[in-house]
């Protein structure tokens, strides 16, 4: 690298000056160790959601079902209106996907950040508080989103994946000149700072589109209901109504709109049709009921729009008069709306069916590999030197968060099999059980004498807890790998999904344990295990 | 079976573009077939090809830029998955990119059979 330095000028090829190198050399470093492992868990959940749909199905019993006979849309919702609490004026209502489970709906406790669900059966009449939310807190958590800390921590989330983005940015630029060089150059047999390097590089340079693409995208979506907050004031004069109307498609959450006088609103299989008159083809999937019950109630009728990839077509109706109000489809939507509809359509992969979300899966896997190499590689640059404790600290931190959370996913989905559906705390219970192995994970990496042994330690539990899963499955669906009854397309392919990770992570453990051992042979113990491995050498270093 | 066909050619095309890299010409990587210039270039210009029929068979399925996006990211994983197994285990990669290219006969076969 240094020789790079030395040379701003080579051949036909023009290099950056020494200065500019070293300065995009730095912000590279230092804005991938800072954001790296965070970003990991969020690119590693990303890679789970990416199934978010099979995956709910298959922790789910509900949605494996046949669907019930639904005489109209509207009847599942006079069943929760009968015998539930008052409906909220803003709620979600989702029909069944893909032809398989109960209609349920959806809301925020008014004034909270508190999610509640309800499952609907039109045929008996009863409404099923939801159970499992095992899918939900992982897609949640991707973008660090949760009841408790509110949109807080989701902003927290943007900020550090713009962080990323700038060691995008600058990890272009300083390897422009070798980009095409280090697409194919990966060299194992290397020393391990260059078997790092290159595996960063590999990795980083063919996920470099999707990188930028999702780290751009990501930004934009964790961000967006600050910035529309932001902009309410000085863009649009303080008129919330004015820029819900003209920028509400970039946000999921709405601002609270005084909605009128209470009136009643048509019937949903009204509204519906209105809606699919107005754009033929959608294919109405769920519905977003806002100022419910008032004069000015809106319902937005969301679906895909037969013959469009990217993202759905939205038709919004007057509830009371079943005007349209709005409608958002490829062909007529607002330059905001075709905004929000590509980036929503890219980041969430609403193109190319399951195909599509398994490449994106190895890209993400790959994406989660670039970053822990990324520390890796500082680690190796480093290792000449005397242990540094932020050294020993970073060590520590990547092997208890790389490979804690994947033992925590694990932990968290066994539990979501072996807690009983009757509990009522069960959420609250497995949410505690994913926090408590995650950062026991850490606290056992930080106290660990060797990251090797962390690593193949946390692999290994990771690998037998997945495989358990479709043996626990069992006990709540027939339809699964081992079940007797007919089997679901979904809940087969996520148990099968599940021991295919066991056994890669089982075999991931062996290799590095197998590592391990013969790094720890007397002969080949090096000065980088001592910082890999040193916090007594350090203490030793502190003590003299 | 568009879907087979596309993905078949994406990887055919990743490893083609691979097999013409200087890189994979060292080494117990080296692809006799490709060690030349000429077929050097003929592997890029089939390279490009494949990926440019990928693309215009995913369109059958989905037309607009979403068939593209498929092209980029189908490349981008192939070419992740290629370049990272070569090291290790070469002489499997050729072999399924002989399997693919069977694959893409019999599906061209097929479809001019009227099946699917």
């Amino acid at each position: 690298m240094s020789s790079q330095v030395a040379s701003p000028v080579a051949g036909d090829r023009p290099r950056l000056s020494r200065h500019a190198f070293r300065r995009f050399w730095d912000v590279h470093a230092w804005a991938g160790v800072i954001t790296s492992l965070v970003v990991y868990v969020m690119f590693f959940l990303g890679s789970l959601v990416l199934f978010y749909h099979p995956i709910a199905r298959w922790e789910e019993p509900l949605r494996q079902g046949p669907p019930p006979a639904m005489t109209s849309l509207q009847a599942p919702l006079d069943v929760v209106q009968r015998s539930a609490d008052p409906l909220p004026e803003e709620f979600y209502y989702y029909l069944p996907k893909e032809g398989r489970g109960l209609p349920h709906i959806g809301y925020y406790l008014p004034g909270t950040t508190h999610w509640r669900e309800w499952w609907l059966d039109p045929h008996s009449g009863r409404v099923i508080p939801a159970r499992e939310r095992a899918a939900a807190l992982l897609y949640d958590l991707h973008y660090l989103w949760h009841g408790a800390t509110g949109y807080w921590l989701q902003y927290g989330a943007g900020v550090l994946v713009f962080g990323f983005l700038l060691a995008i940015v600058t990890g272009v630029l300083i390897h422009l000149q070798n980009l095409l060089r280090q697409l194919n150059q990966f060299r194992p047999e290397r020393a391990p700072r260059v078997f790092w390097s290159d595996l960063h590089k590999v990795a980083g340079v063919f996920g470099l589109p999707f990188q930028l693409v999702y780290a751009l995208t990501g930004t934009l979506m964790a961000l967006a209901p600050l910035l529309f907050s932001l902009a309410i004031e000085p863009v649009f004069g303080g008129d919330e109504r004015l820029a819900v109307d003209t920028a509400g498609a970039l946000i999921d959450d709405l601002p609270a709109l005084d909605y009128g006088a209470p009136a009643a609103p048509l019937p949903l299989d009204e509204l519906v049709g209105r809606a699919i008159v107005a754009v033929p083809g959608l294919e109405p999937e769920s519905f977003v009921f806002r100022g419910f019950g008032r004069a000015g109630a809106t319902v937005d009728v969301r679906g895909p729009v037969e013959g469009h990839a990217f993202g759905d077509g939205v038709v919004q109706v007057l509830a009371h008069t079943g005007e349209v109000r709005s409608v958002e489809t490829p062909e007529r939507e607002t330059a905001v709306g075709a905004v929000a509809r590509f980036i929503h359509g890219l980041h969430t992969v609403e193109y190319g069916g399951a195909a599509a979300r398994w490449l994106m899966f190895v890209l993400a896997i790959a994406g989660c590999a670039t970053i822990l190499t990324g520390n890796w590689v500082w680690l190796e640059r480093r290792q000449t030197r005397a242990p540094s404790f932020g050294n020993v600290l970073l060590a520590r931190l990547t092997a208890g968060v790389g490979a804690g959370v994947i033992v925590a996913v694990a932990a968290l989905l066994v539990a979501s099999r072996l807690l009983p559906f009757e509990w009522e705390s069960r959420g609250k219970i497995e949410e505690r059980i994913l926090a408590l192995v995650f950062f026991g994970s850490i606290t056992w990496s930080a106290c660990s004498a060797s990251t090797r042994r962390t690593w193949w330690s946390l692999l290994a539990a990771a690998g037998l807890l997945l495989m358990a899963l479709p043996v626990l499955e069992l006990r709540h669906s027939p339809h699964g790998l081992l079940g007797s009854g007919p089997h679901d397309a979904s809940v087969l392919a996520v148990d099968a999904g599940w021991w295919l990770g066991s056994v890669l992570l089982l075999t991931a453990a062996w290799l590095v344990r197998k590592r391990e051992r013969r790094s720890s042979q007397p002969a080949a113990q090096t000065v980088r295990d001592a910082a890999f491995d040193g916090a007594g050498k350090l203490a030793t270093r502190g003590g003299q | 079976m568009t879907i087979a066909a596309c993905l078949s050619l994406l990887y055919c095309s990743a490893l083609l573009a691979f097999g013409a890299d200087r890189a994979a010409r060292r080494g117990a990587r080296r692809w006799p077939l490709l060690s030349t210039p000429p077929r050097v270039w003929t592997a890029r210009v089939l390279a490009l090809g494949a990926a440019l029929l990928g693309g215009a068979l995913w369109a059958r399925i989905e037309p607009g830029p979403a068939s593209w996006f498929m092209v980029i990211v189908g490349l981008m994983a192939m070419g992740t998955l290629v370049a990272l197994v070569a090291p290790f285990a070469p002489r499997l990669l050729w072999r399924a990119g002989a399997v693919s290219a069977a694959l893409l006969v019999l599906l061209a076969l097929a479809v001019v059979g009227g099946i699917g």
